[in-house]
């Protein structure tokens, strides 16, 4: 009960963070609006245009960049200097990071919604073809964030460095959450099938347009699934190490 | 005096840029980033249909360039969010020579981009561009960077006002992107968002760049390569106001050190 009240307080200070964060304001509203209107412009002339398919895509990279940001939570404790108290709490710091990713993401839905509102002010119709399968892709798809973000927050306390790459279109590229991967390079392709993000596109996007075989639902939501569960497993033992290495290294006060 | 003002600000802007950066992390924001947002605006329209994608390469490699002439306008913000804008005010430089120092930069920087960004656009997308047209596309790219840091310097201009302005640059940035015709062509856009498109600084530049890559010379594409001059010079001289009448306003306020 105490670590559920420790989650759920981390998750509430976390929203009350990003809520007024300009730059959060940016990637949560800004960019994904002004790729929703692109997109809908470059894709619209195509003849299997769906409206519904491009805020599915452009609500999943605004989701994949906010868990992005929200990986870098036991980073930004850091700079801001309360992560010795917290390492000090009598609370598990995993369980405390795993609710300000928790939050994050949550909050970050509310960017899902905007651009499914960009979208709809173009006027075409949102048909959603298999609301069941997209209502599960859309919660797996949330999960396997959720554990993506978890599994990255401890990477600077080895890797200081890390904050500084921003693969975030790398990612959207690899995900094929506008386009399909077929455009790539073959050679990249086996790239695409090992990230979480891919299978939330072809299950997100699967659904949306009613195409995708229930075989091929299926084993996206079981990619998803295992990925989710093999990412927070590591995420609990890099955890561990990186908690272990930066109490003994004094990286936790550091800025 | 003015010159050495420039040249020593134009070298600690590269020194606090790129100097101290590792390897990895150079390749990382320099190469990686830029060519991921290229692959990325080139995979869409590709996928879109409407244009082939040597439309997207070139549109998109000279938006880089500008883009990033733009981004100067951060390093107003930076002085002051590092407390290093009151010093800066109370020295007797010219505020001109210090911000052209920075921008000079910048416009470098970008104009490596959009090289970089042409060579893996015809490595990766087949972009066809003999080496004769390159230097006229590459000219083109020069003029969007130095013309888009007018406009930079009108967005510094703001930092005087606003403590945050990531917020002001990624709006600037996403109207480049949606409007300059690197990705919409101009006539699929509405007509008041085609008139805001050509009062930008970069449109004409990108139009230029298409023609030269398909083989336009140079003469043929000099009156767009001069209005998008002329609109440069506007928003240059338009921020430079904007600017001391911020700064003085700043300076009475008391604000600076907000």
């Amino acid at each position: 009960m105490r670590y559920l009240r420790a989650v759920i307080f981390s998750a509430r200070v976390e929203i009350q963070h990003v809520a007024v964060e300009p730059v959060f304001i940016v990637i949560l509203f800004l960019e994904p609006a002004a790729l929703a209107v692109l997109a809908v412009y470059v894709l619209r002339s195509r003849p299997d245009f769906l409206a519904a398919q491009v805020a599915a895509g452009v609500a999943l990279n605004a989701l994949w960049t906010q868990a992005v940001a929200a990986g870098a939570a036991l980073y930004r404790e850091r700079v801001y200097g309360t992560l010795e108290l917290l390492s000090a709490a009598p609370v598990p710091l995993p369980l405390i990071i795993a609710g300000k990713i928790l939050g994050h993401l949550g909050f970050s839905l509310t960017s899902a919604v905007f651009t499914v509102g960009v979208v709809a002010a173009f006027g075409y119709p949102l048909e959603v073809r298999d609301p069941a399968g997209l209502a599960v892709s859309a919660l797996l798809s949330f999960w396997a964030l959720w554990a993506t973000a978890v599994f990255l927050a401890p990477v600077p306390v080895f890797w200081p460095e890390v904050g500084r790459f921003s693969l975030g279109y790398v990612v959207f590229i690899l995900s094929g959450f506008l386009f399909p991967v077929d455009l790539l390079p073959w050679w990249v392709r086996p790239v695409c099938y090992v990230l979480p993000s891919y299978w939330s596109a072809v299950a997100v996007r699967g659904a949306v347009a009613g195409t995708l075989p229930a075989a091929a639902l299926a084993q996206a939501w079981g990619f998803l699934t295992v990925a989710s569960l093999g990412l927070l497993g590591l995420g609990v033992l890099l955890f561990r190490a990186a908690e272990d290495r930066a109490r003994r290294e004094g990286w936790l006060a550091r800025v | 005096m003015t010159v050495r003002v420039f040249l020593a600000t134009a070298y600690y802007t590269y020194r606090g840029l790129l100097a101290w950066t590792s390897l990895p992390v150079f390749i990382g924001q320099k190469v990686i980033l830029p060519f991921s947002l290229l692959a990325f605006y080139v995979l869409l329209g590709t996928f879109g249909g409407g244009r082939p994608p040597e439309f997207y390469v070139v549109g998109n490699a000279v938006l880089t360039a500008a883009v990033n002439s733009v981004w100067v306008g951060l390093a107003v913000s930076l002085e002051r969010e590092q407390g290093t804008l009151i010093y800066l005010l109370a020295s007797p430089a010219s505020r001109l020579a210090i911000f052209c120092g920075h921008a000079a930069v910048y416009v470098v920087e970008g104009f490596v981009y959009v090289t970089v960004s042409l060579a893996l656009g015809s490595l990766v997308f087949g972009l066809d561009l003999p080496p004769g047209r390159w230097g006229g596309v590459l000219l083109a790219a020069l003029t969007a960077a130095v013309t888009s840091s007018g406009l930079g310097l009108a967005v510094g201009a703001l930092a005087y006002r606003l403590v945050n302005i990531n917020l002001v640059v990624n709006l600037i940035y996403f109207v480049l992107v949606l409007l300059s015709g690197a990705n919409v062509p101009l006539e699929e856009l509405p007509p008041l968002l085609r008139t805001v498109s050509y009062g930008l600084p970069l449109t004409h530049s990108i139009a230029a760049a298409r023609q030269l890559a398909a083989g336009a010379g140079i003469i043929e594409v000099l009156p767009l390569l001069l209005v998008e001059l002329t609109i440069g010079a506007a928003y240059g001289l338009g921020g430079y106001l904007l600017f001391d009448r911020l700064e003085e306003a700043a300076r009475r306020g008391g604000t600076l050190e907000d």
